[in-house]
């Protein structure tokens, strides 16, 4: 139970600001009790370099238990760890050796500038979301919840596709940094289900439209994107995504 | 172009299926090159079905023009979707990573389909030279063509270049022909597996067909 | 009653007291409601869901968030599931009846009109998800399924596998972008509001600090809403996320909101136990774990066997021996409350001896791993995940920790503060849950406020009062900045030794041990020296680098800091004062003969409103006396 102690040496990319360039830097962390999580690692270091008088490393975090989509940042050329379906808050130190270097980056994208250090600006996300991942339904004129009947297979698979976590991990680990797994998730939620239907094509439309105005990459097809989310959402959503999107083009109403 | 085609052809996803479009009929149009090629194994001396068939192409007479035109086109709008792609894709991320692994479905071919991708237009100008324009503008009448093929094969550079031009080929066809599945939205636990397969095999089979001329030619025409 | 406290509550019979009100509330009409800018603080399930309510009804909102998404807030981590009286199962469930479980077990410490109010607006919270395409679970017929939660006896709760949170905030979320792409919500995200501005006795604004730019930033409005979620973190650690504060609220009670019940907090019983002193949070292990699990302790203290070489007849499985009827399923601060006391007898395992066992071991034998497993599996294998044990084969390892804080700035009827124009919803007031929340009960509260609740009562601020035009460049708004700026220079002044974080750890680790599970009169009057004190130290000895003027998350940290050292002295006072056992709050000095809570009706019936009255002064209590016409007071028994 109480743990191993670990010593790792971190390559860290160190930025001040959007405007700064940025540059790796080494720190060496001794004697880690292996039970810690990676972030824990991270506050132990942060408050050494606070009473050396450094700035300490920042990087985004809140729930530290995998859902919130905050934290994220690429291990050794892993977005998150490579360990499957897992964020980097959820990772625990027991899975590194002692002695080992680890190499930590922010996400690389156009499209998520680098804040300070392993933070991003993922708000891209949010305007895409704005563009059309909702359904345009006032508060107080919904009907009654079981009037809508939905089969249950079609429920569960737009809740596979709705468990996404926006936390980026499908760009920063793209060859391309391309944000489809994130849009064909949600694109595929509402296209599975009943009350998505009304919107069904201005949706897609109008996510990918501003996905595309983001500076997002392409699809290669490689399916990092899939490799390294958290929430194992797959890469039929893309291909969802694309039969949405050729529809809506067909039956265009210009 | 009303304003919704072009929209939709100026879209990452317009343009990744108009890729896969392009892409898919340049695989037709490779089979039936095979085919064709294939043709030389049933007179290995003298080319006489070969020969037979270009002469069946050359009856089509004009029209033989449009099917010309109709592959270039289809060639240069792959070309030009394969640059804005490529272009795009490499903006989208103007800092690498020091250290970036690779995963899921990434290969040597996915990861390098620009590369193929150029090496193969490169080659495909040269084979142009090589046959089709070797009398000008004009296409030589079947029985020259017969002679330059065994003309240029049999010089070992020429025969080794085919040889890495059918590989090539291979490769870029065995993602290409699953990418473009996926690309449109053709995905299903049913058939992945088949494509998957499909794919690696018709990449083997280009591969193997088109290197399998230059060798035969090493073989036979010396 | 105290006759500052007007709690609103309108006249009639319980079951039409909403209607009436709402019947007898003013109205703008729609061509006049975006003549009203209405700053959101806080998207949440409370705040996404009212910024984007009130934008469609055409007011125009601004909305702030600490975190780089709305999608972000901590209402995402909700693992459970939501409360509504829809009866759908046919088990005679009811508005009613939902009513009278919250009110129940939140130990007869909140106030009926709007527990009943909750109870009626339920349903509709459902109607509303599944339109915005919430994939709640489902039968295989079609129809939305239901479970039991917490212990209750009707199948009310509705669920998205274990992610009800996230799937809830996603749905207010899509809502509120929908009204930004609208032009109608100005979301600014990264933002963390640092001050209340009162204009004339009314809230009229905010300062907030631009978490990138470093920059203050002034924002003006004719209404300002405060969803600013919860303040667990006082404890340092608890399963709350790491940016959940009490600033803003804190902030909001020195310019004039009273801090209702500070004291009730919700401590959890399974959590996953704290491994090392590095530790910065705990994880939730659902509840729902107890249905099969049996919680358990050596009957030797300080045995240290491991725990299959314990033999059953050295096992106490104390909540079956005390609690013959509820056995494992005894409510939330029961069982915490044991585990803590078979752990202050030095009975608990594992290396820090804080933490009991949690044994699956029987269910296997009598159900078969599979059926364990297809009950579980995400539990088990999230269990393992964090601790590298697998539970399957040996006992899993819990103990109890913060989690929900009842208390909050206390609100009336229609969720307004004692600052008029200061609205607070969701887990940052004090509303509906008592002294005790009932489980899947603060997703529906909070989408309750925002979705069906302010959107009607917020005229009757709007257009029931006058007060005059204001800009952000008015003295009021200029020496709130000046106020938020001195502050945070300070912070970066006193270029001490010590970091924020091991201030934070000290801090909380008082709150725990005298402010926690269980307390008594020495133990908070000794919290009331010792914060003081840290506090002092803190402000004499805290290190924090760096500019104002950039990204500096010590100097966030250090705000909230400074905020929970303060905020910390008024919990332990609120529990001072109340010398009854209610829900969480367990005041030794009031227990049965048999050791179980003892509320006092006679004196305590009251919700606490705290007043400041100035730095360095005493806080002064209001009371607001709880009138129960609908139902009768019982002592709870679980034996
Ligand atoms: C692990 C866990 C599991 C839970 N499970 C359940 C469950 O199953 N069922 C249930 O009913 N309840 C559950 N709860 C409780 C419930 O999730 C919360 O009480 C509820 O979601 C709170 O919602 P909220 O909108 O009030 O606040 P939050 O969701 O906490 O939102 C607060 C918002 O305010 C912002 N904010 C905070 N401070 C500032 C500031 N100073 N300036 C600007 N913005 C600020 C934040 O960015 C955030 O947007 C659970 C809680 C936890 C911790
Ligand atoms: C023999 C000729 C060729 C064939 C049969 C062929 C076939 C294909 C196919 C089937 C695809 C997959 C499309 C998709 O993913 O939807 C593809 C992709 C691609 N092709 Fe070709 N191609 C040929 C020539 C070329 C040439 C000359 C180039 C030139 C530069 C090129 C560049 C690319 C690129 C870059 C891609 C990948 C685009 C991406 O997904 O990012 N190809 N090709
Ligand atoms: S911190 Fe929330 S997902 Fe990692």
């Amino acid at each position: 139970m109480s743990g191993k102690r670990i010593s790792l040496t971190l390559k860290v990319w160190r930025q001040e600001s959007a405007k700064d360039a940025g540059k790796m830097a080494t720190y060496e962390v001794k004697d880690i009790n292996d039970e810690m999580s990676f972030l824990e690692m991270l506050d132990v270091l942060n408050e050494q370099l606070v009473t050396k008088g450094e700035r300490p490393i920042t990087f985004d975090h809140d729930c530290r238990e995998g859902i919130c989509g905050a934290c994220g940042f690429v291990i050794n050329g892993h977005a998150h760890s490579k360990e499957k379906e897992i964020t980097v808050c959820q990772l625990h130190m027991r899975k590194f050796q002692d002695g080992e270097t680890l190499v930590l980056e922010p996400w690389r994208a156009k499209a998520f500038p680098v804040l300070q250090d392993l933070m991003v600006d993922r708000s891209a996300f949010d305007r895409i979301q704005a563009a059309g991942g909702y359904t345009s339904v006032h508060t107080g004129s919904a009907v009654d919840a079981n009037s809508i009947l939905i089969p249950k297979v079609d429920a569960d698979a737009a809740f596979d596709a709705a468990t996404c976590i926006g936390c980026g991990a499908c760009v920063a680990s793209c060859k391309n940094a391309s944000a489809m797994l994130f849009v064909g998730a949600k694109v595929s939620q509402f296209a599975l289900l009943p009350q998505g239907q009304v919107e069904r094509e201005r949706r897609v439309k109008a996510m990918v439209e501003r996905m595309d105005a983001e500076g997002f990459g392409n699809c290669t097809n490689e399916y990092e994107c899939e490799a390294a989310c958290p929430k194992g959402i797959s890469v039929t959503n893309i291909a969802r995504m694309n039969r949405e999107f050729l529809k809506a083009a067909v039956t265009d109403q210009g | 172009m009303s304003n919704g085609t072009g929209k939709f052809l100026s879209s990452s996803l317009g343009k990744k299926f108009v890729m896969g479009l392009t892409g898919f009929l340049l695989v037709a149009f490779m089979i039936v090159h095979l085919l064709e090629n294939l043709s030389l194994y049933v007179d290995v001396d003298h080319g006489s079905a070969f020969i037979a068939w270009v002469e069946k192409l050359h009856l089509l007479g004009p029209f033989i023009w449009v099917l010309e035109f109709g592959l270039a086109l289809l060639f240069g709008v792959h070309v030009w979707m394969a640059l804005k792609l490529t272009a795009e894709n490499r903006a989208a991320r103007p800092t690498p990573y020091v250290m970036k692994k690779t995963f899921g479905e990434s290969t040597l071919a996915s990861r390098n389909m620009f590369v193929t991708g150029v090496l193969i237009l490169g080659g495909l100008i040269l084979h142009l030279i090589h046959f089709r324009f070797s009398k000008g503008l004009h296409a030589p009448a079947p029985a020259d063509l017969f002679a330059r093929v065994r003309e240029v094969l049999a010089n070992p550079i020429w025969a080794g270049f085919y040889v890495v031009f059918g590989i090539l080929v291979g490769i870029h066809v065995s993602h290409g022909f699953r990418s473009a599945f996926q690309s449109f939205g053709a995905n299903h636990p049913r058939i992945n597996c088949c494509v998957r397969r499909c794919s690696v095999a018709l990449g083997v089979i280009l591969a193997l067909g088109f290197a399998s001329f230059p060798i035969m030619a090493l073989i036979s025409w010396r | 009653m105290s006759k500052i406290l007007d709690s609103k509550v309108p006249d009639g019979p319980l079951a039409d007291k909403w209607d009436l009100h709402k019947a007898g509330l003013k109205l703008v009409a729609p061509n006049n409601r975006r003549k009203y800018n209405i700053l959101v603080v806080g998207t949440g399930l409370a705040g996404a869901s009212a910024a984007a309510s009130l934008a469609e009804m055409n007011y125009n909102v601004t909305a702030l968030c600490i975190s780089d998404s709305p999608r972000r807030a901590h209402s995402i981590a909700a693992q459970g599931g939501i409360n509504a009286a829809k009866n759908y199962p046919n088990d005679n469930d009811s508005v009613f009846r939902l009513f009278y479980d919250t009110i129940k077990g939140g130990d007869f410490r909140a106030r009926e009109a709007n527990v009943y109010r909750l109870a009626q607006v339920s349903s509709s919270i459902i109607d509303q998800c599944v339109a915005q395409g919430v994939p709640f679970a489902r039968e295989y017929g079609g129809v939305l399924a239901n479970r039991t939660f917490g212990g209750a006896q009707v199948s009310r709760t509705f669920y998205a596998r274990g992610q009800t949170g996230q799937q809830l905030l996603l749905g207010a979320y899509s809502a509120m972008m929908r009204q930004v792409a609208r032009g109608k919500v100005d979301l600014r995200a990264r933002r963390e509001m640092m001050d209340l501005v009162v204009v004339d006795g009314i809230a009229r604004g905010v300062i907030a600090r631009n978490l990138v730019t470093g920059e203050l930033e002034r924002y003006a409005a004719d209404a300002v809403l405060l969803c600013t979620g919860g303040y667990g973190n006082v404890f340092y650690l608890s399963t709350n996320a790491m940016a959940c504060n009490v600033t803003a609220a804190y902030r909001a009670h020195k310019r004039g909101a009273f801090m209702a019940n500070p004291c009730f907090t919700q401590i959890h019983p399974t959590c996953i136990p704290v491994s090392g002193d590095y530790q910065s949070k705990l994880t939730l292990m659902s509840e729902s774990l107890r249905n099969d699990g049996r919680v358990w302790v050596p009957k030797k203290v300080g045995d240290k066997r491991p725990a299959k070489d314990i033999p059953e007849n050295e096992r106490d499985y104390y909540l079956e021996r005390k609690y013959p009827s509820f056995g494992n399923m005894v409510p939330r601060d029961v069982a915490s409350r044991n585990a803590k006391m078979a752990c202050d007898e030095g009975r608990g395992v594992g290396s820090s001896g804080l933490a009991v066992y949690l044994d699956f071991e029987d269910a296997i034998k009598r159900d078969g791993q599979p059926a364990i497993e297809a009950r579980y599996g995400n539990l088990f294998h999230m269990y393992e995940k964090i601790t590298g044990e697998n539970p399957y084969k040996a006992p899993m390892r819990i103990y109890p920790a913060v989690h929900y804080t009842m208390g909050g700035l206390w609100v009336d009827y229609n969720l307004e503060s004692t600052v008029p124009g200061l609205f607070v919803l969701g887990e940052a007031n004090f509303s509906d849950h008592g002294a005790n929340r009932l489980g899947a009960s603060a997703l529906m509260q909070g989408l309750a406020d925002g979705y069906f609740v302010v959107p009607y009562t917020i005229p009757a601020h709007l257009v029931g009062r006058s007060y005059r035009k204001v800009s952000t460049a008015d003295d009021e708004f200029r020496q709130a900045e000046t106020q938020v700026k001195e502050r945070i220079d300070r912070l970066l002044a006193v270029g001490g030794s010590r970091t924020v974080d091991s201030f934070h750890r000290e801090l909380g680790l008082i709150m725990w041990d005298n402010c926690g599970m269980a307390r008594n009169r020495k133990g908070l009057e000794e919290a009331l020296e010792k914060i003081p004190a840290l506090r002092k130290a803190f402000w004499a000895d805290v290190k924090v680098l760096g500019a104002g003027a950039n990204i500096n998350t010590e100097l966030e940290k250090a705000g909230r800091v400074a905020d929970f050292l303060e905020f910390g002295e008024l919990m332990c006072r609120d529990a001072l004062v109340r010398e009854e056992s209610c829900g969480g709050h367990f005041r030794e000095e009031s227990q049965t003969e048999e050791g179980e809570a003892k509320r006092d009706d006679e004196k305590y019936c009251y919700v606490a409103a705290w007043e400041h009255a100035g730095d360095g002064k005493a806080p002064v209590m209001h009371k607001e006396d709880l009138v129960f016409e609908n139902v009768k007071l019982t002592q709870r028994s679980y034996k």
